[in-house]
């Protein structure tokens, strides 16, 4: 087991201007479970195969432990990966590909079948050994390509959104069932998902990337109380943060009726556009308030009711002139009287309030 | 042309094909019962010109290599295994069967090795990938008599060949090509080889393209160098495109006929004198029909046995 360090890693593609990876620099702590999360073409996936030697690394280096890797071919790099689609060799069978980089090492045959033996039975997957990968289910496949990693025992794992070929059941299973195997065998694994559910409950920090660039990494708790910048806020959390654009004023923000208190040291911050800001809040910090109290006014256009919660989908009166016409979602509690087209006077928590550069998009504290 | 010749018309290969059932990607399930009655009218008329052109010729030929027929005389005389016997007693027919073998089992291996080789090359990552696929795969599609004639002319003793060696300062190894027994039969096959390399190479393209990168990206990951990962992922998950370019190289290579007749005609002597040439010449050279069907038939049988056996063999290795 060992610890990975990026350091300034860039990648870019053929003539690309803009770098898929742009100097990322990033630690993972040895034993870890660090979750790399982003959209699509973020650059995680290729962060990940830079580790894995599968890809280029045009400048900066990465470290495995001690040993600079950034030119040691894939084969001698003693990682292990699983991949989105599995990739077992299907003309092998499930003993013969659990057993494949021990036969390629040069462990001796019988202690191979030892270990093939045990990763089968941590795995459940004694019944299978015999059986070609064509003849499993989705969830065995993904159990084999699990197997096939810890057999090795290798110094880090690299998952590459394993889960997002199998039913929302079965991922709701299976992650639960690799973070625990993770925890139990204490090897340093870098885990990409574009899942942010999956990113908060399985890592123990989540490094969230954009467009090429490491946004925030922290612990998943951080990272959704504290989010660095409108990406991260906007990314992390389901439903989303409501974001929207806004002007400090004077001491506070001003918002439809009522002061939101502010920091003097934030509004210096904000100083460099008139005051300018993205103003942020998550659904759970909006309450509904009865009609004569201070807050905002919505239209309901739709309601989720999730049996727990149910998330109210409204659009502001664009009459505001602070307040720019936006959609707003609220967390109410099951019983609010919250109906399609129905208006309703909205609160939002002024210590729950998040401000941002409208600018730099960065978190003004 | 070779490519579609050996699709096409030839009795043993059509023998060889429907006993092995080469064309796995052809054979599709289409159980419809119900439809089954009126299909066979879609098929019939295909079916008549293949009994006309192929099974009707086939079966004759066989019945006349157990006669005299002289390709004139109506009167037929039932000879039993004479034809064959003299097979086994001449001389040239022994030699034809040695050359024709040799012929099959050389451009089987050395076709095959450059072909999988250049796939190889032209599946990587190289910029002029495409460039090189068309330019590779070019001299396949053209007539294999243009080639023969462009080829005798480059082997001949001032041709571009010597000239060339001699131009480079290796004019101790100029050669009569194609008049030398003992090379003659060997630049038949380099011919052969030029031509379709690129055939070969375009069916391990298709084979290579199948191949999932995560699959090969995995086997290095589990530590698996460039040949390891070649040998035990590669080449197990393109066994069909092996089984297909063996077999179609193996029965082109029994039944080479054009390039021999255009580049040596069988000779110097009989030193390149394949069954197909010999059966030609037998037949319309020296009149000895009955013979030469008998060697058509031995040809016949002998394609059929081989590529059957061949295919028994490499599907083995096949996993799905």
């Amino acid at each position: 087991m060992a610890s990975v360090r990026y350091h300034e890693v860039v990648r870019v593609f053929g003539r690309d201007q803009r770098p898929a990876v742009d100097s990322l620099t990033l630690e993972v702590a040895d034993g870890e479970f660090l979750v790399l999360v982003g959209p699509s073409g973020c650059g995680k996936s290729t962060t990940l195969r830079m580790l894995a030697g599968l890809e280029r690394v045009d400048s900066g280096s990465i470290w495995i432990g001690s040993r600079d890797v950034t030119r040691v071919s894939p084969k001698d790099r003693d990682i292990a990966m699983v991949f989105q689609n599995y990739a077992l060799y299907p003309h092998m069978s499930v003993e013969q590909n659990m057993g494949f980089a021990l036969k390629m090492g040069g462990t001796p045959r019988r202690e191979t079948k030892v270990r093939v033996g045990e990763a089968a039975h941590l795995l459940a997957l004694e019944e299978f050994l015999g059986r070609k990968p064509g003849s499993l289910s989705g969830g065995q496949r993904q159990r084999v390509a699990m197997g096939r990693a810890i057999v090795r025992r290798p110094q880090v794992f690299l998952m590459d959104e394993p889960l997002s070929n199998l039913d929302a059941k079965l991922r709701v299973q299976t992650r639960t069932e690799i973070a625990a195997l993770q925890r139990r065998l204490g090897t340093t694994t870098i885990y990409v998902t574009h899942d942010q559910v999956e990113a908060m409950t399985m890592g123990d920090r989540v490094a969230v990337m954009n467009e090429g660039r490491l946004q925030q990494v922290d612990t998943p708790k951080v990272l959704y109380t504290r989010p660095a910048n409108v990406f991260v806020a906007g990314f992390i959390g389901s439903p989303s943060m409501n974001l929207q654009a806004a002007r400090l004023v004077d001491d506070g923000l001003w918002l439809d009726g009522y002061r939101v208190p502010v920091g003097r040291d934030t509004r210096a911050a904000a100083a460099d556009r008139d005051g300018a800001v993205v103003v942020g809040y998550r659904p759970e910090a909006v309450e509904l308030v009865a009609e004569d109290e201070p807050g905002l006014t919505a239209v309901v256009e739709a309601v989720e009711e999730l049996g727990s919660d149910v998330f109210v989908y409204g659009a502001f009166d664009a009459t505001s002139e602070t307040v720019h016409a936006a959609d707003v979602v609220a967390r109410v509690p099951v019983d609010a009287p919250v109906a399609r087209g129905k208006r309703v006077r909205l609160r939002i928590k002024p210590e729950a309030i998040h401000l941002f550069s409208a600018s730099t998009g960065e978190s003004l504290g | 042309m070779r490519a579609l010749a050996d699709l096409s018309i030839d009795a043993p290969e059509r023998q060889a094909i429907r006993s092995g059932g080469v064309l796995r990607a052809l054979r599709v399930r289409t159980a419809l019962p119900a439809a089954a009655a009126s299909t066979w009218w879609f098929v019939l008329p295909a079916l008549a010109l293949y009994a006309f052109i192929v099974l009707v010729p086939t079966v004759r030929g066989s019945y006349y290599s157990f006669t005299n027929w002289d390709g004139l005389n109506p009167v037929l005389h039932f000879v039993g295994w004479d034809n064959f016997t003299a097979i086994v007693h001449d001389e040239a027919a022994r030699g034809a069967i040695k050359h024709t073998v040799l012929i099959a089992v050389a451009i089987t291996i050395i076709q095959n090795a450059i072909g999988l080789l250049l796939a190889l090359g032209v599946h990587s990552q190289i910029k002029s990938k495409y460039v090189l696929r068309v330019a590779l795969f070019a001299p396949a599609v053209m007539t294999p008599v243009v080639i023969a004639y462009l080829w005798q002319y480059l082997y001949t003793p001032d041709g571009a060949i010597n000239r060339g060696l001699g131009a480079v300062g290796l004019g101790s190894l100029e050669q009569g090509w194609l008049g030398d027994p003992s090379l003659a039969l060997w630049c038949i096959v380099a011919v052969i080889v030029w031509q379709f390399a690129g055939y070969s190479m375009v069916i391990f393209l298709a084979g290579l393209q199948g191949i999932p990168p995560e699959i090969t990206d995995a086997a290095a990951v589990d530590g698996a160098g460039a040949f390891r990962r070649f040998w035990y992922v590669t080449r197990p998950m393109i066994a069909p495109a092996i089984t297909v370019n063996l077999m179609l190289s193996i029965i082109g290579g029994l039944k080479l006929f054009d390039q021999v007749w255009v580049l040596t005609g069988g000779g110097p002597g009989y030193a390149t004198e394949t069954l197909s040439t010999l059966i030609y010449r037998d037949a319309f050279q020296f009149g000895e029909f009955a013979y030469s069907t008998a060697l058509a038939l031995l040809l016949t049988v002998f394609v059929a046995v081989v590529s059957g056996a061949q295919y028994r063999l490499l599907r083995r290795q096949e996993y799905a």
